[in-house]
């Protein structure tokens, strides 16, 4: 990181102030221009880095008034957020995935309802991206594409499509009636998937 | 300029608490708390890489390239390739077994931070907290040398007869406890103007929540509810003001940890508490770091009937290969 090191000591000690304590500003103000410089980089970073985190912090209004200058590091790198975990009212929905076999026998997938610890500990993050279906726009967005990798089974075969189902919590805090929010055929992932087959055994 | 003697002590004040010297033991303990997470979060994309960041998984690069954020992900280089993301995974592996082994700590901190901006920007979906002060913490460990204890290249330079190594200073490791700090308060601040968690009812509707909970329950134990509740703003209200002075801490590192465990059996946030619990390192001071990192040793020569050496006996003779 160049400059910007804690290795080296910033200061010496050598101003202290009269009840002892070390005189931080009086020592930097002994130093060469040269060992100044080298002080004020990892000051000036300490002060930028505080100054974002508490910018970014301090509500959307102000996050996009300061975005173009801060932004890339903030958002882009992601070195400073928002810490308001379980502030607003938790989601009561439960989202499921079926898949629906020639037959017409829906089969759970995700969660899995067989599956072992270590499975369970893999699929940690499924969760998290099936409860982001819940909303409309994100369904809209990215839903069918994600149901599509559903599609092929662990033994090679395919479901005839895939459904992602949601419950809701009502007002007198009992699950309500599971419906279906999205419906997917299978036949695109597999003919992607012949494709791409196709194209991978051609010379 | 001229300051004011008022002005110039509390200016004083400030930068001492970032100058402050230490031995390096402090960021060493967080270095290997946090490179052995790192090994299990880096290990555990072997299984996962594929279905959430490759064009075959849950989520196509398509579907995530008009984020303006995309240009921070290296993965825009090569999005249709498994095998790039695959190399990135590796990297990943090597870096976290490098930062908990100490060596090239610093670049291995950067390595895993450049990948985490990168797979955070691919699949924005699966995230929580935990993950994104995972790579916080990634970054600012990679400004300081927290390999000059307790690893490898300390051994080697030891061996090396490379004498005592010359003091550090904290700012990086005082950035780390303030985050933590800052994480605590702005938790509390969010919650304190919710209705739910004025009346001491928030708690319900979080261990009901099937996104949140591993074991979705209806509890209907108001006192208890309302115990944890209120518990849970008190405690994040306080722990930053306490934790900083040493007298305190011994009560509110083991009050935070009590809290993270209870949040890791109950819920469901993958890193997020593991990764609270481990920054808590960043508060210790060269003794308290070098008595937890000297214990192993110490309860084996216990086991073996050894005499063991006090804190104050090994802070006395702590050498660079620790």
């Amino acid at each position: 990181m160049g400059e910007i090191d804690s290795e080296e000591p910033p200061v010496s000690e050598a101003g202290e102030e009269e009840q002892g304590a070390p005189d931080y500003i009086g020592a930097f103000l002994a130093l060469s221009r040269r060992a100044k410089i080298r002080v004020l980089i990892p000051v000036s970073f300490v002060l930028w880095h505080v100054a974002v985190v508490l910018l970014w912090g301090a509500g959307e209004r102000v996050r996009e008034v300061v975005r173009p200058v801060v932004g890339f590091y903030a958002g882009g790198l992601k070195l400073a957020g928002t810490w308001g975990m379980f502030s607003s009212p938790s989601r009561m929905h439960v989202t499921f995935v079926y898949g629906v076999k020639e037959d017409g026998q829906r089969i759970m997938i995700s969660p899995d309802p067989e599956s072992t610890l270590y499975q369970s500990l893999v699929d940690m993050r499924e969760r998290k991206m099936r409860t982001r279906l819940d909303d409309e726009g994100q369904r809209n967005a990215w839903g069918n594409r994600y149901l599509d990798s559903f599609c092929q089974r662990p033994d090679g075969s395919w479901f005839q499509r895939v459904e992602l189902e949601s419950a809701e919590h009502d007002e007198q805090r009992r699950w309500g009636t599971r419906k279906v929010v999205l419906s997917r055929p299978c036949f695109f992932a597999h003919k992607k998937a012949q494709e791409a087959k196709q194209k991978e055994q051609s010379p | 300029m001229r300051l004011s003697p008022r002005v110039r002590r509390e200016l004083n004040e400030i930068i001492g608490f970032f100058c402050e010297r230490t031995d390096g033991s402090p960021i060493a303990l967080l270095r290997i708390l946090y490179g052995a997470l790192a090994v299990w979060t880096s290990l555990f994309l072997l299984p996962n890489y594929e279905r959430y960041y490759t064009e075959s998984g849950r989520l196509p690069w398509d579907k995530v390239k008009h984020f303006p954020e995309h240009i921070y992900s290296i993965l825009q280089f090569a999005p249709q390739s498994s095998a790039f993301v695959y190399a990135v995974v590796w990297t990943a592996i090597i870096a976290s077994f490098c930062l908990l082994l100490g060596v090239m700590s610093r670049l291995a901190a950067f390595v895993l931070f450049a990948i985490q901006v990168a797979l955070q920007h691919r699949n924005p979906f699966i995230l929580n907290s935990g993950d994104h002060l995972y790579l916080i913490i990634a970054f600012l460990l990679s400004l300081t040398p927290s390999d000059r204890k307790w690893s490898l290249r300390s051994y080697f330079a030891h061996r090396r007869g490379k004498g005592e190594s010359s003091p550090i200073f904290a700012w990086s490791t005082r950035l780390i406890g303030l985050q933590i700090c800052y994480v605590y308060l702005y938790a509390f601040a969010a919650k304190i103007n919710s209705k739910p968690w004025i009346n001491g009812t928030a708690m319900y509707d979080v261990f009901a929540s099937p996104s949140l909970a591993r074991w979705p329950a209806e509890l209907d134990y108001p006192v208890l509810l309302a115990l944890i509740t209120w518990g849970t703003l008190v405690f994040e209200l306080f722990f930053p003001l306490f934790v900083w002075q040493k007298e305190y801490r011994r009560y509110a590192i083991p009050a935070g940890i009590l809290f993270h465990l209870g949040i890791e059996v109950t819920m469901v946030l993958p890193m997020f508490s593991a990764l609270m619990m481990i920054s808590y390192a960043s508060f210790l001071d060269d003794e308290e770091a070098r008595a937890i990192l000297s214990f192993p040793r110490r309860f084996i020569d216990r086991l073996r009937g050894k005499t063991s050496p006090s804190p104050a006996e090994v802070e006395a003779h702590v050498s660079p290969s620790d």
